[in-house]
């Protein structure tokens, strides 16, 4: 089981995601501020140095910059945390889930019947 | 092995000295200098524990030729630690003329003893640091297990902050522990400042972090782990650890003064009240050494708050006060000094034995000093000293003036092929004190019947003869090369004593010496006559008897290095005998 990204630090990785998978330092900050977050420079260095360690990101030097390069792809890492989600929540039972889903309104009959024929056209 | 005992002990003493020195100087800085001053201070005294770096003629380095010597005079047991401090309050003052190359008592002891003593001092250390170690990594593993980083964005943006405020570019890393109950900072090159679970206020967090971010700024997990090596090496002296105490308690007060200093009166009290709120609850996980925390202890933390609150800023004339006082604790620690072996020679040449066994009241003196050449001294006929020698080659000056009679002969060239001797003329009188040096030179001297002797031989080959009814000392060293000693009337009424502190050579005494570990000792009548010969270095020693020598009993190798190197003629059995007198 691959470790858990923080919610700060996904704020990051979606940053790079949104780069193509991968962001210098300088805009990353530029993103931050855009999205109006104020985060000083070593907040920014310490959730990438962790998002290093736990091998979400990988460190390429380009002259003296720093260059951040996400290791899974936003699709991946979705993947990742859908099944870690539903094996911790429902034991592995996606009927469950969707039932959960369906009864508290997240998920309307109609789209359920989109996702129907979308499943069944994958499947032919 | 006893020589390097003798010098951890001599640091130990001297350590400890300067120790007491700067905590007997306290009532005079404690409240004028600045904190961060009478916590580095303590550096002088752990590298005065650490360094055998010494000048010639040293406090301590004398006190322990006192002790040798008083422990030969009177046989006081070695027990070191104690006996040593002893001597340290009553002999401090008097002035100093003992001579480092008389023989230690050491020297007489079992070499067992020596050895056993090294190897309790080694296990002890080792375990001790060995100890400290694990500690330390059990403390740090135990912290591990229960960190979980902080993610929050504004706590994280404050710390930064206060690193920005600090000029700290390394990234400091911020984590909750439910296991302590007090901040520490720990790791060395990849801090990490560990919160205990528990709500703190903005202004709180800010407290902590520059007191910690300090302390990472200070480097004080290295001066802390300085002070353990110094602890685990001196750890049979109490001393050590009062030395850890003071530093550990120096070290949050120098903290502190750094974090106020930029605090208004407000603040201060703020910071303080941070400080007893993490007093309340205990650590969990007991260990000072392991980390620096925020507080450690009551007693202590009152005397912080004072601190705090009585913080002033230093004025110019501190600030001159404190670079002398530095500067005198530093000549201190140099001046106190340690424990030589090998800076005796040196001091030879310029202090003159002080005997008890001969009066030299009223009798002349004679100093002769010789390198790269080699001499053969002569009886004078006509009551002047003078020399038959090749004045291109050598510089021979002598200098006859009062009753102070000296001769120093060196070559003027730097690659003498000792191609020729010198013939050296001195009167064959009684001698009050006196002083051999020998360099890189062949001597022959064999009619002397008075005198304190001081010899100094350094790779060279010496023959040395005492007159029948000899009457005087003789304290000789030799480093490397050959030295001869005879006795024309068999040692009568001497105490000799035969020390071997060389590598590789041999000494060659007579039968009826008694032999323990290498070294010879005799007494014969009153022993009052004392002659104390060490071996150093490289090289063959011989002592012998009048009719006991016999030199066809060389050994080999020395004869021919007689022959190739210093006559370049075929070795003579009786070549001593005849061949310097010719004439």
């Amino acid at each position: 089981m691959a470790q858990q990204i923080s919610e700060s630090e996904l704020v990051l990785m979606k940053i790079i995601w949104k780069n193509g998978g991968a962001a210098l330092y300088s805009l990353i900050m530029e993103e931050l501020e855009k999205e109006k977050n104020e985060w000083k420079n070593n907040t920014v260095l310490t959730l990438l140095s962790r998002l290093g360690e736990k091998k979400f990101l990988k460190v390429k030097k380009i002259g003296r910059k720093n260059e951040y390069v996400a290791t899974v792809t936003e699709a991946e890492y979705q993947t990742m945390q859908t099944h870690s989600f539903l094996d911790k929540v429902y034991g592995g039972n996606v009927k469950n889930l969707v039932s959960t889903l369906l009864r508290q309104d997240i998920l309307s009959a109609d789209e359920l019947k989109e996702i129907e024929t979308f499943w069944r056209e994958e499947n032919e | 092995m006893n020589e390097f005992v003798k010098i951890l002990l001599s640091l130990s003493v001297s350590g400890a000295l300067l120790l007491l020195l700067i905590l007997g100087l306290k009532p005079l800085y404690k409240n004028r200098f600045s904190k961060r001053w009478q916590y580095y201070i303590w550096i002088v005294v752990a590298l005065r524990f650490l360094l055998p770096f010494t000048p010639n003629t040293t406090i301590v380095g004398s006190l322990f030729e006192k002790f040798d010597t008083a422990a030969i005079t009177n046989e006081i047991p070695t027990s070191p630690n104690v006996s040593v401090l002893v001597d340290t309050s009553n002999k401090k003052s008097e002035p100093i003329q003992t001579n480092r190359e008389i023989t230690t008592a050491a020297m007489h002891e079992p070499f067992n003893k020596y050895v056993c003593l090294f190897f309790i001092w080694s296990a002890l250390a080792l375990v001790l640091f060995v100890r400290k170690i694990t500690v330390y990594q059990g403390f740090s593993q135990y912290i591990k297990a229960g960190n979980t980083e902080v993610s929050d964005i504004k706590i994280l943006n404050l710390l930064s902050d206060c690193e920005e405020k600090l000029n700290i570019k390394t990234r400091v890393e911020l984590s909750y522990n439910s296991l302590i109950a007090s901040p520490i900072m720990i790791g060395f090159f990849r801090p990490r400042i560990v919160l205990p679970v528990r709500k703190l206020e903005d202004k709180e967090l800010s407290y902590i972090f520059v007191h910690e971010l300090t302390h990472y700024k200070q480097r004080d997990m290295f001066y802390k782990w300085l002070i353990q090596i110094v602890v685990c090496a001196h750890w049979f002296n109490p001393f050590i650890y009062l030395l850890e105490k003071e530093v550990n308690k120096s070290c949050e007060l120098s903290c502190d003064e750094k974090v106020i200093a930029v605090l208004d009166d407000k603040e201060k009290r703020e910071y303080g009240d941070t400080l007893i709120s993490f007093l309340k609850s205990n650590n969990l996980y007991k260990s000072s050494l392991a980390s620096v925390t925020l507080t450690e202890g009551a007693e202590q933390l009152k005397e912080r708050l004072g601190a705090i609150m009585n913080f002033k800023k230093k004025n110019k004339s501190v600030v001159i006060l404190t670079s002398v006082l530095t500067l005198f604790l530093v000549i201190s620690a140099t001046v106190i000094g340690v424990y030589t072996t090998d800076s005796g020679a040196a001091n030879a040449h310029a202090a003159p034995l002080s005997n008890p066994q001969l009066d030299t009241e009223g009798k002349p003196s004679l100093t002769l000093d010789v390198s790269s050449c080699a001499i053969n001294v002569l009886p004078a006929t006509d009551n002047k000293i003078s020399a038959e020698y090749n004045s291109d080659v050598y510089d021979v000056k002598i200098d006859e003036s009062d009753d102070n009679r000296k001769v120093s002969i060196s070559c003027k060239t730097s690659t003498n092929t000792n191609d020729e001797t010198i013939k050296l003329y001195i009167p064959d009188i009684d001698y009050g004190q006196v002083s051999l040096t020998a360099d890189s030179a062949h001597l022959t001297y064999d009619f002397i019947r008075s005198g304190n002797i001081a010899g100094n031989f350094n790779m060279a080959s010496v023959f040395l003869t005492l007159s029948e009814g000899f009457n005087g000392s003789l304290n000789a060293a030799a480093n490397s090369g050959y030295f001869q000693l005879i006795s024309k009337d068999d040692f009568k009424n001497t105490t000799t004593t035969i020390t071997n502190s060389g590598d590789w050579g041999e000494i060659y005494a007579p039968e009826n010496f008694t032999e323990s570990n290498g070294n010879y000792t005799f007494k014969n009548g009153t022993g009052n006559n004392v002659i104390n010969v060490t071996r150093k270095g490289f090289g063959v020693m011989g002592i012998y008897t009048s009719d006991a020598f016999d030199s066809s009993n060389f050994p080999k190798e020395w004869k021919d290095l007689w022959s190739d190197t210093w006559q370049g003629t075929p070795w003579e059995d009786d070549w001593w005998q005849n061949s310097w007198k010719e004439d």
